[in-house]
C-alpha cells in the first residue's frame, strides 16, 4: 500500500509539488493526471525513491522511504517516463541484470525473467539487443523489469506513451491483471486510459491537487460541466477563434464549425467585449456535448488551481483510504 | 554483495564494449609498436628514448580512455535516464558509486596490462642502437591481428561484442607472447659469445615490472578521479577539469621544487595534493639498469589507495545530495 502525507517538493524557490496526500491500497489503480509540468513525474520519482523527499512522508507498505529507502524500494516496481534502457544489452541480459539488482537469488533469476518475459510477451526478442527494438517492445521490456520481482507496489510513468492502439490495449490488460494484488499508480495524460484502467483519479495542476476521487466521480463531471457552443459567420470564424484562444488559452475546443467553451467563460463579459471590439457577430447554443477533455481543461485552467471548485465535489483519497483501513 | 558485484561487472563490460575505448587502446598499441623505429635515431640511448615515448603515449591515452569510460558508464547513464532506473532498485548511491569506480578501475587495469605488455615487448625487441628485432615485432603484431580476427569471428557468428572479445583475447595472448619472447631472447643471450653481447641490451623482467606497475597505478588513479568527478560534471566539463588536473599533476613537481626547494616538507605536501605523475615516471632508472626499490612501489601503492579513497569519499558525500532527475525541472 502507498500512503503519502503532505508531500512537497521545491526546486529553488519554486514549489513544484504542494501538499499532496493520498492512499492507494492493493487492488487500486490510481490515475495520476495533469498537464505537462504539473508535478506528476516529480511525485512518482519521489515515491520511487529516486528523488529525495523534500517535505512530507511517503510510506510503502508501512515503510518510510526516507528512513529505510532500500527496504521500501524492494517493494516497488518502477517504469520511468520514456522507458530508458541500456542500448547495448540484450533483453535477456538486461532482465537478468535487473534481477541481480533486485537481489533475486541466482537460482531463481531464470524463472523470474521467464515469468516477466511471458507476461509482457517478449519471447520473440529475448536475445535481441535493446537498441534494435521498436518503441513498443522497449516499453514492454521496461515494464518487464518493473514487474520482475512481483512487487506489491507499481509506479508507471506514462506506460502507454508512444504505443500503437493494439499495444496500448495489451499493456492496459496487463495492468488490470496485475492490479488484483498490487497497488498501482499510473501517471498519464491520456484520459481514455483513466477511464479504462483506473479505479481512482488524482488530478494535479501547478503542483496542487485540483481533483481527487473515484473514476466514477471523475466521469460524472462530464455531465456536470455545462458548455456553450459559439457559431460565427464563416468569414469571421478564424479571427474569432484566434481572439478567444488568445484570451482564454486552453479552454476552447473546436467542434466542426463551432467553438465550445465552458459556461463560466462563455458568460464572462470580457468575451463579449473582445468579440464586439473586433466587430464579430455570433450566436450561441447550449446543446453541445462535453467530454473528459473539457473537464480536464476546465479543472487545470491556471486560475482554477488558485481557487476552490464550487461546482465540483471532490473526495479526499487520503481520508477515504484512512477510513477504509480503520 | 551480489548487487555490488553485478553492478561492477556490468560497468566493466560496458567499458570494454565501448568502441571509442577500443579505438584508443588500438591507437596506443599502434603508436607503441611503431616506437622501435626510434632506435635508428637514439644512438646508445634507445631504451630510455623508447621507454619515455611509450610511457608518455600510454599515460596520455590512458587518461583519454579513463574519461571516455566514465562518459559511457556514468554520464551517459545520467543523461539517458538509466541511472534513475537503477537507483529505483534497492541500490544505495554509495554502492552505485563504488561499483562504478571499481568497474572503471578494472577496465583501466586491462588497458594498462595490454599496453604495458606491449611496451615491455618493444623494449625487449630494441636489442641494440640502430637495430631492433623485427621478427619479434612482426610476430607480436601478428598476434594482435589474430585477436582482432577472433573478436570479429565471435561477433559474426554469435553476435557478441567485437571490442569486448578482442580485448579478452588480447589479455592472455599478449602477456604469453611476451613471456615466450623473453625466454627465447634470454636463452639466446646466454648462449652468445660474451664478446658479442657487449653492444646488445637486454632489460630483465624484474627491472621492467615495477616501472610498468607504477604506470598502471597512475592510470588506475586517473580512472578513479575521472569517475568521482563525472558525477558532478557533464562530459566536456569533466574532460576540461580532468585535463587541468592531469597537466597540473605533470607540472606540479618542478614548480613546487622551484617554490619550496627540494626536500621541503611543505613542498612534498603540496605536490601530493595534485596527483604528481612524475612520481609514477620511472623510465630513467630502467634505462640505466637501476632497480626500483620495492619499498618505493609499496609507498606509491599506498598513495594511490589513500588518494583514490579521498576522491571516492568526496564523491560519495557530494553525490548523496545531487539532484538526478533534472528533467523534472520545468
Amino acid at each position: 500500500m502507498i500512503h503519502i502525507e503532505n508531500l512537497k517538493k521545491k526546486y529553488g524557490e519554486r514549489e513544484v509539488v504542494s501538499d499532496i496526500s493520498l492512499r492507494v491500497r492493493t487492488g487500486d489503480v490510481l490515475g495520476f493526471i495533469g498537464p505537462n509540468g504539473a508535478g506528476k513525474s516529480t511525485t512518482i520519482k519521489m515515491v520511487s525513491g529516486v528523488l529525495p523527499v523534500y517535505e512530507g512522508k511517503i510510506l510503502i507498505d508501512g515503510i518510510d522511504i526516507s528512513l529505510s529507502p532500500r527496504n521500501a524500494k524492494k517493494r516497488i516496481g518502477y517504469l520511468p517516463e520514456n522507458a530508458p534502457l541500456p542500448p547495448n544489452m540484450t533483453v535477456r541480459a538486461f532482465l537478468k541484470y535487473v534481477a541481480a539488482m533486485r537481489g533475486i537469488s541466482f537460482f531463481k533469476r531464470k524463472q523470474a525473467v521467464l515469468d516477466a518475459v511471458r507476461s509482457c510477451a517478449l519471447e520473440e526478442v529475448l536475445d535481441q539487443e535493446i537498441e534494435s527494438l521498436s518503441k513498443g517492445y522497449k516499453r514492454r521490456v521496461c515494464f518487464a523489469q518493473a514487474i520482475l520481482h512481483k512487487p506489491p507496489v507499481l509506479l508507471l510513468d506514462e506506460p502507454t506513451d508512444g504505443l500503437d492502439p493494439n499495444q496500448k490495449r495489451e499493456i492496459r490488460n496487463l495492468i488490470q491483471t496485475l492490479s488484483k494484488d498490487t497497488a498501482i499508480i499510473i501517471s498519464t495524460h491520456i484520459l481514455e486510459e483513466v477511464r479504462s484502467v483506473c479505479t481512482k483519479v488524482l488530478l494535479l495542476a501547478g503542483g496542487k491537487i485540483v481533483f481527487q476521487g473515484s473514476t466514477a466521480d471523475f466521469t460524472v463531471l462530464e455531465d456536470q460541466l455545462k458548455c456553450t457552443a459559439f457559431s460565427f459567420p464563416p468569414e469571421q470564424f478564424h479571427t474569432a477563434v484566434e481572439i478567444l484562444q488568445n484570451t482564454f488559452p486552453g479552454s476552447c475546443r473546436l467542434d466542426g464549425e463551432t467553438l465550445v467553451l465552458p459556461d463560466d467563460i462563455a458568460q464572462d463579459p470580457a468575451l463579449a467585449q473582445k468579440l464586439e471590439e473586433a466587430g464579430i457577430t455570433w450566436s450561441i447554443s447550449n446543446d453541445c456535448s462535453t467530454s473528459l477533455d473539457d473537464v480536464f481543461a476546465h479543472l487545470t485552467r491556471p486560475e482554477k488551481t488558485e481557487k476552490t471548485l464550487p461546482a465540483i465535489q471532490t473526495t479526499d483519497i487520503a481520508e477515504e483510504g484512512e477510513n477504509d483501513d480503520d | 554483495m551480489s548487487v555490488f558485484l553485478s553492478l561492477t561487472r556490468n560497468t566493466f563490460r560496458e567499458c570494454l564494449r565501448e568502441p571509442v575505448f577500443f579505438l584508443i587502446l588500438a591507437s596506443t598499441l599502434l603508436l607503441v609498436l611503431s616506437f622501435p623505429l626510434l632506435t635508428f635515431f637514439s644512438f646508445d640511448r634507445q631504451i630510455w628514448t623508447i621507454l619515455e615515448s611509450s610511457m608518455a603515449a600510454v599515460l596520455f591515452l590512458g587518461f583519454a580512455a579513463a574519461v571516455i569510460c566514465t562518459n559511457t558508464c556514468v554520464q551517459r547513464e545520467m543523461k539517458n535516464g538509466t541511472l534513475l532506473l537503477l537507483l529505483s532498485k534497492p541500490v544505495s548511491r554509495f554502492t552505485f558509486l563504488l561499483a562504478k569506480v571499481v568497474g572503471i578501475a578494472g577496465c583501466m587495469i586491462v588497458f594498462s596490462v595490454i599496453c604495458c605488455t606491449t611496451v615491455m615487448t618493444v623494449i625487449l625487441s630494441s636489442i641494440s642502437p640502430f637495430l631492433f628485432d623485427a621478427k619479434v615485432m612482426l610476430i607480436f603484431f601478428g598476434v594482435c591481428i589474430l585477436c582482432l580476427v577472433f573478436g570479429a569471428a565471435r561477433n559474426y557468428f554469435t553476435g557478441a561484442s567485437f571490442t569486448e572479445n578482442t580485448i579478452f583475447a588480447m589479455l592472455p595472448a599478449l602477456p604469453v607472447c611476451y613471456g615466450v619472447f623473453y625466454q627465447i631472447l634470454q636463452s639466446r643471450l646466454n648462449i652468445m659469445d660474451p664478446h658479442d653481447t657487449v653492444s646488445l641490451t637486454f632489460v630483465h623482467f624484474s627491472e621492467q615490472l615495477p616501472v610498468m606497475f607504477l604506470l598502471l597505478l597512475a592510470i588506475v588513479l586517473m580512472g578513479i578521479i575521472t569517475t568521482a568527478t563525472a558525477l558532478h560534471f557533464s562530459f566536456p566539463g569533466n574532460l576540461v577539469f580532468c585535463t587541468i588536473l592531469f597537466l597540473g599533476g605533470l607540472l606540479i613537481g618542478p614548480w613546487i621544487q622551484s617554490l619550496f626547494g627540494s626536500g621541503s616538507f611543505w613542498g612534498g605536501l603540496f605536490s601530493a595534493l595534485l596527483p604528481n605523475w612524475q612520481l609514477f615516471w620511472m623510465a630513467y632508472p630502467v634505462s640505466e639498469g637501476t632497480a626500483i626499490p620495492a619499498s618505493y612501489v609499496g609507498l606509491m601503492t599506498l598513495y594511490v589507495i589513500v588518494y583514490g579513497t579521498i576522491w571516492v569519499i568526496w564523491a560519495g558525500v557530494t553525490f548523496q545530495g545531487t539532484e538526478l532527475a533534472k528533467d523534472s525541472r520545468v
